[in-house]
Protein backbone atom coordinates (compact mmCIF):
# COMPACT_ATOMS: atom_id res chain seq x y z
CA UNK A 1 0.00 0.00 0.00
CA UNK A 2 1.63 2.93 -1.02
CA UNK A 3 0.14 6.64 -1.07
CA UNK A 4 2.82 9.02 -1.44
CA UNK A 5 1.51 12.14 -0.59
CA UNK A 6 -1.34 11.15 2.01
CA UNK A 7 1.44 9.35 3.59
CA UNK A 8 3.78 12.11 3.77
CA UNK A 9 0.63 14.88 4.94
CA UNK A 10 -0.39 12.09 7.90
CA UNK A 11 3.03 11.48 9.43
CA UNK A 12 3.19 15.35 9.55
CA UNK A 13 -0.14 14.97 11.27
CA UNK A 14 0.66 12.62 13.77
CA UNK A 15 4.31 14.52 14.49
CA UNK A 16 2.45 18.17 14.48
CA UNK A 17 -0.77 17.91 15.04
CA UNK A 18 -1.57 21.44 16.67
CA UNK A 19 0.21 23.01 13.94
CA UNK A 20 -1.98 25.26 11.46
CA UNK A 21 -2.50 23.19 8.04
CA UNK A 22 -4.98 25.12 6.10
CA UNK A 23 -5.63 28.34 5.90
CA UNK A 24 -8.76 30.33 4.31
CA UNK A 25 -10.18 33.19 4.52
CA UNK A 26 -10.09 33.74 8.01
CA UNK A 27 -10.38 29.84 8.84
CA UNK A 28 -7.89 27.36 9.90
CA UNK A 29 -7.63 23.88 10.17
CA UNK A 30 -4.25 22.15 12.44
CA UNK A 31 -3.13 19.24 10.99
CA UNK A 32 -4.86 17.17 13.57
CA UNK A 33 -8.25 18.45 12.64
CA UNK A 34 -7.46 17.95 9.10
CA UNK A 35 -6.08 14.45 9.24
CA UNK A 36 -9.21 13.81 11.22
CA UNK A 37 -11.78 15.31 8.60
CA UNK A 38 -9.50 13.37 5.23
CA UNK A 39 -10.40 10.55 6.93
CA UNK A 40 -13.42 11.39 7.65
CA UNK A 41 -14.50 12.18 4.45
CA UNK A 42 -12.33 9.49 2.93
CA UNK A 43 -14.80 6.87 4.95
CA UNK A 44 -17.62 8.68 3.56
CA UNK A 45 -17.52 8.67 0.04
CA UNK A 46 -16.46 4.87 0.03
CA UNK A 47 -20.07 4.52 2.42
CA UNK A 48 -21.67 6.06 -0.36
CA UNK A 49 -20.77 4.47 -3.56
CA UNK A 50 -17.51 5.48 -4.49
CA UNK A 51 -15.10 3.38 -5.12
CA UNK A 52 -11.07 2.72 -5.71
CA UNK A 53 -10.19 4.42 -9.23
CA UNK A 54 -13.47 6.47 -9.66
CA UNK A 55 -13.12 9.56 -11.53
CA UNK A 56 -15.36 12.50 -9.45
CA UNK A 57 -15.76 15.76 -11.51
CA UNK A 58 -16.14 18.41 -9.18
CA UNK A 59 -16.40 22.80 -9.99
CA UNK A 60 -13.56 23.00 -7.81
CA UNK A 61 -13.47 26.13 -5.26
CA UNK A 62 -11.39 27.56 -3.38
CA UNK A 63 -11.69 26.87 0.62
CA UNK A 64 -10.35 24.00 3.02
CA UNK A 65 -13.36 21.81 2.07
CA UNK A 66 -11.25 20.89 -1.53
CA UNK A 67 -8.03 20.89 0.58
CA UNK A 68 -9.61 17.99 2.49
CA UNK A 69 -10.99 16.77 -1.33
CA UNK A 70 -7.64 16.72 -2.51
CA UNK A 71 -6.42 14.69 0.18
CA UNK A 72 -8.73 12.24 0.39
CA UNK A 73 -8.62 11.69 -3.36
CA UNK A 74 -4.80 11.11 -2.35
CA UNK A 75 -5.45 8.75 0.57
CA UNK A 76 -8.55 6.13 -1.54
CA UNK A 77 -7.22 6.40 -4.89
CA UNK A 78 -9.76 8.27 -7.02
CA UNK A 79 -9.49 10.67 -9.62
CA UNK A 80 -10.46 14.70 -9.25
CA UNK A 81 -11.30 16.05 -12.65
CA UNK A 82 -11.53 19.64 -11.88
CA UNK A 83 -13.91 21.95 -14.27
CA UNK A 84 -13.85 25.86 -14.57
CA UNK A 85 -17.61 26.08 -12.78
CA UNK A 86 -18.15 28.81 -15.83
CA UNK A 87 -18.21 26.18 -18.15
CA UNK A 88 -21.39 25.57 -20.40
CA UNK A 89 -23.17 22.55 -19.41
CA UNK A 90 -22.36 20.59 -22.98
CA UNK A 91 -19.10 21.32 -22.45
CA UNK A 92 -18.70 20.24 -18.80
CA UNK A 93 -20.63 16.70 -20.33
CA UNK A 94 -17.98 16.54 -22.99
CA UNK A 95 -15.31 16.90 -20.60
CA UNK A 96 -16.55 14.17 -18.14
CA UNK A 97 -17.30 11.96 -20.78
CA UNK A 98 -13.55 11.70 -22.06
CA UNK A 99 -12.24 11.56 -18.74
CA UNK A 100 -14.75 8.65 -17.80
CA UNK A 101 -16.51 11.21 -14.56
CA UNK A 102 -18.80 8.95 -12.78
CA UNK A 103 -19.73 11.02 -9.63
CA UNK A 104 -20.15 14.62 -9.57
CA UNK A 105 -19.01 17.01 -6.37
CA UNK A 106 -20.19 20.26 -6.53
CA UNK A 107 -21.70 22.92 -4.43
CA UNK A 108 -25.61 24.30 -4.16
CA UNK A 109 -25.25 27.40 -6.64
CA UNK A 110 -24.06 25.15 -9.57
CA UNK A 111 -26.26 22.35 -9.07
CA UNK A 112 -29.27 24.98 -9.17
CA UNK A 113 -27.46 26.55 -12.56
CA UNK A 114 -26.58 23.24 -14.49
CA UNK A 115 -27.20 19.95 -12.49
CA UNK A 116 -30.21 19.11 -14.29
CA UNK A 117 -28.16 19.02 -17.69
CA UNK A 118 -24.88 17.44 -16.91
CA UNK A 119 -25.05 13.20 -17.43
CA UNK A 120 -23.89 11.75 -14.22
CA UNK A 121 -24.21 8.03 -14.13
CA UNK A 122 -23.25 7.76 -10.65
CA UNK A 123 -23.70 10.07 -6.93
CA UNK A 124 -24.09 13.23 -7.17
CA UNK A 125 -22.72 15.15 -3.92
CA UNK A 126 -23.81 18.26 -2.74
CA UNK A 127 -20.51 20.47 -0.98
CA UNK A 128 -22.75 23.04 0.86
CA UNK A 129 -25.97 22.15 2.46
CA UNK A 130 -28.25 20.33 1.37
CA UNK A 131 -29.82 20.17 -2.99
CA UNK A 132 -32.66 17.41 -3.85
CA UNK A 133 -31.32 14.70 -5.00
CA UNK A 134 -27.72 14.99 -4.00
CA UNK A 135 -25.85 13.49 -1.30
CA UNK A 136 -24.64 15.84 1.57
CA UNK A 137 -21.72 15.28 3.57
CA UNK A 138 -23.10 16.27 6.79
CA UNK A 139 -22.96 12.44 7.23
CA UNK A 140 -19.53 12.55 6.97
CA UNK A 141 -19.53 13.83 10.83
CA UNK A 142 -19.97 10.65 12.34
CA UNK A 143 -17.94 8.71 9.90
CA UNK A 144 -14.72 6.71 11.24
CA UNK A 145 -11.26 9.00 11.62
CA UNK A 146 -9.23 6.72 11.04
CA UNK A 147 -7.53 6.14 7.85
CA UNK A 148 -9.40 3.47 5.41
CA UNK A 149 -6.84 0.37 4.21
CA UNK A 150 -7.58 0.40 0.32
CA UNK A 151 -4.72 -2.29 -0.04
CA UNK A 152 -4.42 -2.17 -4.08
CA UNK A 153 -3.06 1.38 -3.72
CA UNK A 154 0.31 1.95 -5.55
CA UNK A 155 0.39 5.47 -5.84
CA UNK A 156 0.00 5.14 -9.80
CA UNK A 157 -3.77 6.20 -9.50
CA UNK A 158 -5.29 8.74 -11.42
CA UNK A 159 -5.06 11.81 -9.06
CA UNK A 160 -5.87 15.10 -11.11
CA UNK A 161 -7.29 14.65 -14.94
CA UNK A 162 -6.76 18.26 -16.23
CA UNK A 163 -8.28 19.09 -19.61
CA UNK A 164 -7.01 20.64 -22.26
CA UNK A 165 -9.62 21.93 -24.62
CA UNK A 166 -12.73 22.92 -23.79
CA UNK A 167 -16.09 23.04 -25.52
CA UNK A 168 -16.56 21.70 -28.90
CA UNK A 169 -12.98 21.02 -29.21
CA UNK A 170 -11.42 17.55 -28.69
CA UNK A 171 -10.93 17.76 -24.93
CA UNK A 172 -7.55 15.83 -24.21
CA UNK A 173 -7.50 14.78 -20.41
CA UNK A 174 -3.62 15.58 -19.09
CA UNK A 175 -3.32 12.15 -16.51
CA UNK A 176 -1.33 13.04 -13.43
CA UNK A 177 -0.82 10.33 -11.26
CA UNK A 178 0.30 10.27 -7.28
CA UNK A 179 3.61 9.65 -7.65
CA UNK A 180 4.12 12.11 -10.77
CA UNK A 181 2.50 14.61 -8.37
CA UNK A 182 4.64 13.69 -5.89
CA UNK A 183 7.66 13.73 -7.86
CA UNK A 184 7.04 17.38 -9.31
CA UNK A 185 6.73 18.35 -5.23
CA UNK A 186 9.53 17.20 -4.54
CA UNK A 187 11.56 18.41 -7.43
CA UNK A 188 9.92 22.19 -6.43
CA UNK A 189 11.05 21.62 -2.67
CA UNK A 190 14.53 21.12 -4.29
CA UNK A 191 14.61 24.18 -6.33
CA UNK A 192 13.25 26.55 -3.87
CA UNK A 193 14.71 25.15 -0.58
CA UNK A 194 11.18 24.40 0.62
CA UNK A 195 10.51 22.89 4.31
CA UNK A 196 8.13 22.58 7.15
CA UNK A 197 8.44 26.09 8.18
CA UNK A 198 6.94 27.50 4.73
CA UNK A 199 3.76 29.18 4.38
CA UNK A 200 2.76 28.54 0.88
CA UNK A 201 -0.20 30.47 -0.74
CA UNK A 202 -2.34 29.43 -3.17
CA UNK A 203 -3.45 31.87 -5.41
CA UNK A 204 -4.82 30.70 -8.27
CA UNK A 205 -8.29 28.98 -8.70
CA UNK A 206 -7.95 25.45 -7.78
CA UNK A 207 -9.52 23.92 -10.94
CA UNK A 208 -6.11 24.90 -12.50
CA UNK A 209 -3.13 22.36 -11.63
CA UNK A 210 -0.66 25.07 -10.15
CA UNK A 211 -2.72 25.41 -7.00
CA UNK A 212 -3.46 21.87 -6.69
CA UNK A 213 0.18 21.56 -6.77
CA UNK A 214 0.43 24.62 -4.46
CA UNK A 215 -1.97 23.03 -1.40
CA UNK A 216 -0.29 19.47 -1.88
CA UNK A 217 3.58 20.92 -1.13
CA UNK A 218 3.15 22.19 2.35
CA UNK A 219 0.96 19.41 3.76
CA UNK A 220 3.68 16.92 2.25
CA UNK A 221 6.41 19.64 4.29
CA UNK A 222 4.62 19.83 7.14
CA UNK A 223 4.40 23.87 6.24
CA UNK A 224 1.03 25.72 5.83
CA UNK A 225 -1.30 26.06 2.91
CA UNK A 226 -2.74 29.25 2.65
CA UNK A 227 -5.80 29.35 0.06
CA UNK A 228 -6.86 32.80 -1.58
CA UNK A 229 -11.15 32.43 -1.74
CA UNK A 230 -10.36 34.58 -5.00
CA UNK A 231 -7.87 36.94 -6.85
CA UNK A 232 -7.75 40.54 -6.36
CA UNK A 233 -4.24 42.31 -6.15
CA UNK A 234 -5.64 43.63 -2.42
CA UNK A 235 -6.83 40.00 -1.12
CA UNK A 236 -3.19 38.75 -2.33
CA UNK A 237 -0.97 41.01 -0.77
CA UNK A 238 -3.28 41.16 2.12
CA UNK A 239 -3.41 37.86 2.80
CA UNK A 240 0.49 37.52 2.24
CA UNK A 241 0.92 39.98 5.42
CA UNK A 242 -1.67 38.77 7.06
CA UNK A 243 -0.29 34.81 7.24
CA UNK A 244 3.46 35.91 6.76
CA UNK A 245 3.25 33.73 3.29
CA UNK A 246 6.99 32.94 2.52
CA UNK A 247 6.83 31.29 -0.92
CA UNK A 248 4.25 30.83 -4.13
CA UNK A 249 3.67 30.80 -7.71
CA UNK A 250 2.00 33.73 -8.89
CA UNK A 251 0.45 34.07 -12.92
CA UNK A 252 1.93 36.58 -14.77
CA UNK A 253 -1.62 38.08 -15.09
CA UNK A 254 -1.57 38.85 -11.65
CA UNK A 255 1.98 39.75 -11.39
CA UNK A 256 1.20 42.68 -13.26
CA UNK A 257 -1.58 43.87 -11.28
CA UNK A 258 -0.03 43.33 -7.91
CA UNK A 259 3.47 45.15 -9.24
CA UNK A 260 1.34 48.41 -9.50
CA UNK A 261 0.13 48.12 -6.13
CA UNK A 262 3.74 46.84 -4.14
CA UNK A 263 4.84 49.13 -1.41
CA UNK A 264 1.28 51.24 -1.11
CA UNK A 265 0.07 49.85 2.49
CA UNK A 266 1.11 45.94 2.68
CA UNK A 267 3.76 44.64 4.02
CA UNK A 268 5.50 41.99 2.07
CA UNK A 269 8.65 41.13 3.94
CA UNK A 270 7.19 37.66 4.71
CA UNK A 271 8.02 36.67 1.16
CA UNK A 272 11.28 34.66 0.75
CA UNK A 273 10.73 33.34 -3.10
CA UNK A 274 8.19 34.57 -5.55
CA UNK A 275 7.66 32.51 -8.84
CA UNK A 276 5.53 33.84 -12.11
CA UNK A 277 4.57 31.56 -13.88
CA UNK A 278 1.61 30.23 -16.72
CA UNK A 279 2.85 33.19 -19.52
CA UNK A 280 5.75 35.04 -20.60
CA UNK A 281 5.97 38.15 -18.11
CA UNK A 282 6.19 41.32 -20.24
CA UNK A 283 9.78 43.04 -19.46
CA UNK A 284 8.20 46.39 -17.39
CA UNK A 285 6.55 44.16 -14.99
CA UNK A 286 9.87 41.77 -14.42
CA UNK A 287 11.89 44.88 -13.75
CA UNK A 288 9.55 46.51 -11.49
CA UNK A 289 8.80 43.64 -9.31
CA UNK A 290 12.72 42.80 -9.26
CA UNK A 291 13.14 46.53 -8.06
CA UNK A 292 10.12 46.37 -5.70
CA UNK A 293 10.36 43.04 -4.03
CA UNK A 294 13.35 42.64 -1.73
CA UNK A 295 12.87 38.38 -1.84
CA UNK A 296 14.43 35.89 -4.64
CA UNK A 297 12.20 36.37 -7.66
CA UNK A 298 11.59 33.55 -10.28
CA UNK A 299 10.08 32.37 -13.67
CA UNK A 300 9.41 29.32 -14.77
CA UNK A 301 8.22 27.67 -18.40
CA UNK A 302 6.35 24.59 -18.98
CA UNK A 303 3.13 23.23 -20.03
CA UNK A 304 0.77 20.67 -17.75
CA UNK A 305 1.97 17.87 -19.24
CA UNK A 306 6.00 18.58 -18.50
CA UNK A 307 5.56 20.77 -15.49
CA UNK A 308 8.49 23.33 -15.33
CA UNK A 309 11.39 21.75 -17.29
CA UNK A 310 12.98 25.55 -17.01
CA UNK A 311 13.42 27.97 -14.00
CA UNK A 312 15.15 31.15 -13.78
CA UNK A 313 16.56 33.27 -10.99
CA UNK A 314 16.38 36.64 -11.50
CA UNK A 315 18.89 37.74 -8.94
CA UNK A 316 21.73 35.29 -10.41
CA UNK A 317 20.72 35.98 -13.70
CA UNK A 318 20.31 39.68 -14.43
CA UNK A 319 21.73 39.54 -17.75
CA UNK A 320 19.03 37.11 -18.78
CA UNK A 321 16.12 39.09 -18.46
CA UNK A 322 14.42 37.86 -21.32
CA UNK A 323 15.31 34.17 -20.95
CA UNK A 324 13.26 32.01 -19.34
CA UNK A 325 15.69 30.05 -17.72
CA UNK A 326 17.89 26.72 -17.65
CA UNK A 327 16.99 23.20 -16.96
CA UNK A 328 15.62 21.92 -13.31
CA UNK A 329 17.07 18.76 -12.13
CA UNK A 330 16.01 15.90 -14.14
CA UNK A 331 14.92 17.77 -16.89
CA UNK A 332 16.54 18.34 -20.26
CA UNK A 333 15.31 21.03 -23.32
CA UNK A 334 16.07 20.05 -26.77
CA UNK A 335 15.06 22.56 -30.16
CA UNK A 336 13.76 20.42 -32.88
CA UNK A 337 14.06 21.81 -36.24
CA UNK A 338 10.99 20.83 -38.31
CA UNK A 339 13.16 17.75 -39.96
CA UNK A 340 13.46 16.45 -36.24
CA UNK A 341 16.88 17.28 -36.44
CA UNK A 342 18.29 19.32 -33.48
CA UNK A 343 18.18 23.11 -33.87
CA UNK A 344 21.86 24.80 -33.24
CA UNK A 345 22.39 27.37 -30.42
CA UNK A 346 20.46 30.37 -30.81
CA UNK A 347 18.21 29.14 -33.48
CA UNK A 348 14.44 29.00 -33.08
CA UNK A 349 12.63 25.88 -33.55
CA UNK A 350 9.99 24.05 -31.35
CA UNK A 351 10.67 23.53 -27.83
CA UNK A 352 10.87 19.99 -26.33
CA UNK A 353 11.67 18.90 -22.85
CA UNK A 354 12.18 15.49 -21.30
CA UNK A 355 11.87 15.61 -17.70
CA UNK A 356 11.04 13.07 -14.79
CA UNK A 357 7.85 15.57 -14.14
CA UNK A 358 6.12 14.17 -16.93
CA UNK A 359 2.68 13.04 -16.84
CA UNK A 360 1.17 9.41 -17.69
CA UNK A 361 -0.37 10.74 -20.63
CA UNK A 362 -3.73 11.70 -22.33
CA UNK A 363 -6.24 9.92 -20.20
CA UNK A 364 -7.06 6.53 -22.86
CA UNK A 365 -5.55 8.45 -25.98
CA UNK A 366 -2.52 6.47 -26.47
CA UNK A 367 -2.98 8.03 -30.25
CA UNK A 368 -2.62 11.52 -29.24
CA UNK A 369 0.39 10.51 -26.48
CA UNK A 370 2.17 9.28 -29.17
CA UNK A 371 1.83 12.24 -31.06
CA UNK A 372 2.92 14.41 -28.68
CA UNK A 373 6.53 12.75 -28.33
CA UNK A 374 9.78 12.87 -29.96
CA UNK A 375 10.97 9.73 -28.47
CA UNK A 376 11.60 10.54 -24.41
CA UNK A 377 10.87 14.30 -25.68
CA UNK A 378 8.06 15.99 -24.67
CA UNK A 379 6.53 18.33 -28.45
CA UNK A 380 5.44 21.44 -26.76
CA UNK A 381 3.71 23.14 -29.21
CA UNK A 382 5.90 26.44 -28.58
CA UNK A 383 8.72 27.97 -30.31
CA UNK A 384 12.18 29.04 -28.68
CA UNK A 385 15.79 28.68 -28.75
CA UNK A 386 18.93 28.32 -26.07
CA UNK A 387 21.49 30.32 -26.24
CA UNK A 388 25.53 29.54 -25.48
CA UNK A 389 25.08 29.78 -21.92
CA UNK A 390 21.95 26.80 -22.11
CA UNK A 391 19.48 29.57 -21.30
CA UNK A 392 15.87 29.10 -22.67
CA UNK A 393 14.15 31.86 -24.64
CA UNK A 394 10.55 31.57 -25.49
CA UNK A 395 9.55 32.81 -29.21
CA UNK A 396 5.78 32.12 -29.67
CA UNK A 397 3.18 29.34 -30.76
CA UNK A 398 3.66 26.65 -33.48
CA UNK A 399 -0.26 25.68 -32.17
CA UNK A 400 -2.52 28.23 -32.73
CA UNK A 401 -3.49 28.75 -29.08
CA UNK A 402 -4.56 31.99 -27.71
CA UNK A 403 -3.40 32.66 -24.10
CA UNK A 404 -5.42 34.73 -22.70
CA UNK A 405 -4.63 35.74 -18.99
CA UNK A 406 -2.31 32.49 -18.18
CA UNK A 407 -5.28 30.49 -19.75
CA UNK A 408 -5.08 28.45 -23.01
CA UNK A 409 -8.19 29.23 -25.36
CA UNK A 410 -8.77 27.14 -28.54
CA UNK A 411 -10.07 29.31 -30.98
CA UNK A 412 -11.81 26.32 -32.59
CA UNK A 413 -14.09 26.30 -29.50
CA UNK A 414 -15.27 29.79 -30.26
CA UNK A 415 -15.84 29.26 -33.87
CA UNK A 416 -17.59 25.97 -34.33
CA UNK A 417 -20.15 27.41 -31.29
CA UNK A 418 -20.84 30.59 -33.52
CA UNK A 419 -21.43 28.61 -36.72
CA UNK A 420 -23.90 26.58 -34.84
CA UNK A 421 -26.02 30.00 -35.79
CA UNK A 422 -27.42 29.75 -39.56
CA UNK A 423 -27.62 33.65 -39.61
CA UNK A 424 -23.55 33.32 -39.52
CA UNK A 425 -21.69 32.12 -42.67
CA UNK A 426 -18.43 32.89 -41.54
CA UNK A 427 -17.11 33.07 -37.92
CA UNK A 428 -12.69 33.20 -36.81
CA UNK A 429 -11.68 33.81 -33.41
CA UNK A 430 -8.10 35.28 -33.26
CA UNK A 431 -5.78 37.14 -30.58
CA UNK A 432 -4.94 40.88 -29.49
CA UNK A 433 -2.54 41.92 -28.04
CA UNK A 434 -3.31 43.16 -24.58
CA UNK A 435 -1.39 45.23 -21.75
CA UNK A 436 -2.73 43.02 -19.25
CA UNK A 437 -3.65 39.72 -19.91
CA UNK A 438 -0.99 39.58 -22.49
CA UNK A 439 -3.90 38.39 -25.51
CA UNK A 440 -7.36 39.44 -25.60
CA UNK A 441 -9.69 37.31 -27.81
CA UNK A 442 -11.67 38.81 -30.51
CA UNK A 443 -14.30 37.91 -32.80
CA UNK A 444 -14.82 38.44 -36.53
CA UNK A 445 -17.95 37.44 -37.97
CA UNK A 446 -20.14 37.58 -41.37
CA UNK A 447 -24.06 37.16 -41.68
CA UNK A 448 -25.53 34.50 -43.97
CA UNK A 449 -27.19 35.87 -46.82
CA UNK A 450 -30.00 37.80 -46.43
CA UNK A 451 -29.41 37.44 -43.08
CA UNK A 452 -28.97 40.10 -40.11
CA UNK A 453 -26.70 39.91 -36.86
CA UNK A 454 -25.72 42.51 -34.47
CA UNK A 455 -22.36 42.45 -32.00
CA UNK A 456 -25.18 42.04 -28.95
CA UNK A 457 -26.39 38.71 -30.71
CA UNK A 458 -22.78 37.84 -30.75
CA UNK A 459 -21.99 38.60 -27.55
CA UNK A 460 -25.56 36.94 -26.17
CA UNK A 461 -24.52 33.84 -27.97
CA UNK A 462 -20.57 33.74 -26.38
CA UNK A 463 -22.15 34.99 -22.61
CA UNK A 464 -24.48 31.67 -22.80
CA UNK A 465 -22.67 29.09 -24.68
CA UNK A 466 -18.78 30.07 -23.73
CA UNK A 467 -16.85 29.66 -20.24
CA UNK A 468 -15.93 33.19 -18.84
CA UNK A 469 -12.20 32.68 -20.07
CA UNK A 470 -13.73 32.21 -23.82
CA UNK A 471 -15.56 35.76 -24.18
CA UNK A 472 -14.46 37.76 -26.73
CA UNK A 473 -13.36 41.08 -25.95
CA UNK A 474 -14.45 42.85 -28.88
CA UNK A 475 -16.83 41.68 -31.99
CA UNK A 476 -15.96 42.98 -35.52
CA UNK A 477 -19.39 42.26 -37.96
CA UNK A 478 -18.17 42.44 -41.49
CA UNK A 479 -19.49 41.57 -44.73
CA UNK A 480 -16.89 38.74 -45.86
CA UNK A 481 -13.65 38.09 -43.33
CA UNK A 482 -10.73 38.99 -45.14
CA UNK A 483 -8.74 35.52 -46.64
CA UNK A 484 -4.62 35.34 -47.55
CA UNK A 485 -4.05 34.93 -50.92
CA UNK A 486 -4.55 30.80 -50.35
CA UNK A 487 -8.44 31.90 -49.85
CA UNK A 488 -8.40 31.46 -46.23
CA UNK A 489 -8.74 33.16 -43.28
CA UNK A 490 -5.65 33.86 -41.19
CA UNK A 491 -5.52 33.89 -37.50
CA UNK A 492 -2.21 35.72 -38.08
CA UNK A 493 -3.19 38.19 -40.68
CA UNK A 494 -6.52 39.01 -38.89
CA UNK A 495 -4.36 39.94 -35.54
CA UNK A 496 -2.18 42.22 -38.28
CA UNK A 497 -5.18 43.69 -39.41
CA UNK A 498 -7.00 44.75 -36.04
CA UNK A 499 -4.28 44.60 -33.90
CA UNK A 500 -3.17 48.19 -34.02
CA UNK A 501 -6.68 49.76 -33.45
CA UNK A 502 -7.45 50.10 -29.87
CA UNK B 1 -34.76 35.50 -1.76
CA UNK B 2 -36.85 36.34 -4.80
CA UNK B 3 -36.08 35.02 -8.06
CA UNK B 4 -33.80 37.99 -9.15
CA UNK B 5 -32.08 37.91 -6.91
CA UNK B 6 -31.33 34.15 -6.38
CA UNK B 7 -30.07 34.29 -10.44
CA UNK B 8 -28.06 37.20 -9.39
CA UNK B 9 -26.21 35.14 -6.41
CA UNK B 10 -25.86 31.85 -8.47
CA UNK B 11 -24.35 33.41 -11.10
CA UNK B 12 -21.95 35.07 -8.41
CA UNK B 13 -21.18 32.38 -6.76
CA UNK B 14 -20.23 30.12 -9.86
CA UNK B 15 -16.65 30.26 -8.44
CA UNK B 16 -16.73 31.47 -4.80
CA UNK B 17 -18.99 31.15 -2.34
CA UNK B 18 -20.57 34.93 -0.83
CA UNK B 19 -18.47 35.79 2.75
CA UNK B 20 -21.04 33.79 5.54
CA UNK B 21 -23.18 36.32 7.34
CA UNK B 22 -22.92 38.77 4.59
CA UNK B 23 -25.66 41.59 4.24
CA UNK B 24 -26.29 40.42 0.53
CA UNK B 25 -28.48 43.87 -0.28
CA UNK B 26 -25.33 45.91 0.17
CA UNK B 27 -22.32 43.17 -0.89
CA UNK B 28 -20.13 45.26 -3.50
CA UNK B 29 -19.53 42.20 -5.79
CA UNK B 30 -17.39 44.20 -8.08
CA UNK B 31 -15.15 45.77 -5.81
CA UNK B 32 -14.76 42.27 -3.88
CA UNK B 33 -13.31 40.79 -6.61
CA UNK B 34 -16.83 38.31 -7.93
CA UNK B 35 -16.43 39.89 -11.17
CA UNK B 36 -14.04 41.96 -12.74
CA UNK B 37 -14.46 44.59 -15.18
CA UNK B 38 -14.62 42.50 -18.16
CA UNK B 39 -16.99 40.33 -17.08
CA UNK B 40 -19.41 42.69 -16.38
CA UNK B 41 -20.07 42.56 -20.11
CA UNK B 42 -20.50 39.18 -19.98
CA UNK B 43 -22.68 39.18 -16.89
CA UNK B 44 -24.78 42.33 -18.04
CA UNK B 45 -25.68 40.25 -21.54
CA UNK B 46 -26.49 37.61 -19.69
CA UNK B 47 -29.27 39.83 -16.99
CA UNK B 48 -30.79 41.28 -20.25
CA UNK B 49 -31.26 38.09 -22.03
CA UNK B 50 -32.49 36.14 -19.04
CA UNK B 51 -34.88 38.86 -17.18
CA UNK B 52 -36.12 40.73 -21.15
CA UNK B 53 -34.65 44.23 -20.61
CA UNK B 54 -32.19 46.04 -21.71
CA UNK B 55 -29.72 48.32 -19.74
CA UNK B 56 -28.92 51.89 -20.27
CA UNK B 57 -25.15 53.37 -19.81
CA UNK B 58 -26.73 55.59 -17.35
CA UNK B 59 -27.68 52.54 -15.35
CA UNK B 60 -24.72 50.89 -16.06
CA UNK B 61 -22.77 53.63 -14.38
CA UNK B 62 -24.94 54.12 -11.16
CA UNK B 63 -23.50 52.82 -7.59
CA UNK B 64 -26.45 50.43 -7.18
CA UNK B 65 -25.37 48.27 -10.16
CA UNK B 66 -22.55 47.28 -8.40
CA UNK B 67 -24.33 45.40 -4.99
CA UNK B 68 -26.85 42.43 -5.67
CA UNK B 69 -29.92 44.08 -3.78
CA UNK B 70 -29.36 47.71 -5.93
CA UNK B 71 -28.90 45.76 -9.00
CA UNK B 72 -32.01 42.90 -8.18
CA UNK B 73 -33.80 46.25 -7.10
CA UNK B 74 -32.81 47.93 -11.14
CA UNK B 75 -34.43 45.10 -12.70
CA UNK B 76 -37.13 44.95 -10.79
CA UNK B 77 -38.61 48.31 -11.80
CA UNK B 78 -37.68 47.77 -15.16
CA UNK B 79 -39.69 44.44 -15.79
CA UNK B 80 -42.53 46.31 -13.59
CA UNK B 81 -42.55 49.40 -16.38
CA UNK B 82 -42.37 46.84 -19.19
CA UNK B 83 -46.13 45.38 -18.16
Amino acid sequence: MNRPIADAFYKNAALHPEKTAVVCDGQSVTYGELASEVSRYSHFLLENGVSYGDHIGIPMLNNIFSAILIMAANEIGIGLVPINPSMPPAAINSVFASGDVKHLIAHAAFLRRVGASLNIPGRTFCSDGEYEGAVSFSGAETCASDRPVIPQITGDETLVLIMTSGSTGDPKPIDLTQNCKDIRAKIFTELYSLNGDDVILAGTPLYHTLAVRLVMLPLILGGTAVILPRFTPELWMKSVQESKVTFTIAVSSQLSQISERIGEEYDLTSLRCLVSSSAWLEPAVKERLINKMHCEFHEIYGTSEVSSPTDIDFRDSASKLRSVGKCVPGASIRIRREDGSEAAVNEIGEITAKSVQIFKGYYKRPDLTAAAFDGDYFRTGDLGYVDEDGFLYYSGRIKEIIVTGGINVYPQDIELMLLENPAIREAAAFSLPDDKLGERIAVIVAPADGAKITERDVAVACARNLADYQQPRRIIIVHEIPKNSMGKISRMDLRAMYGGEG
Amino acid sequence: MDTIKRYIVDYLEREYALPEGVDIDTFDFLENGYVDSMGMIQFVVLLEDEFGIAFDDEELSLPEFKTIGGLAGIIHSKMEALK
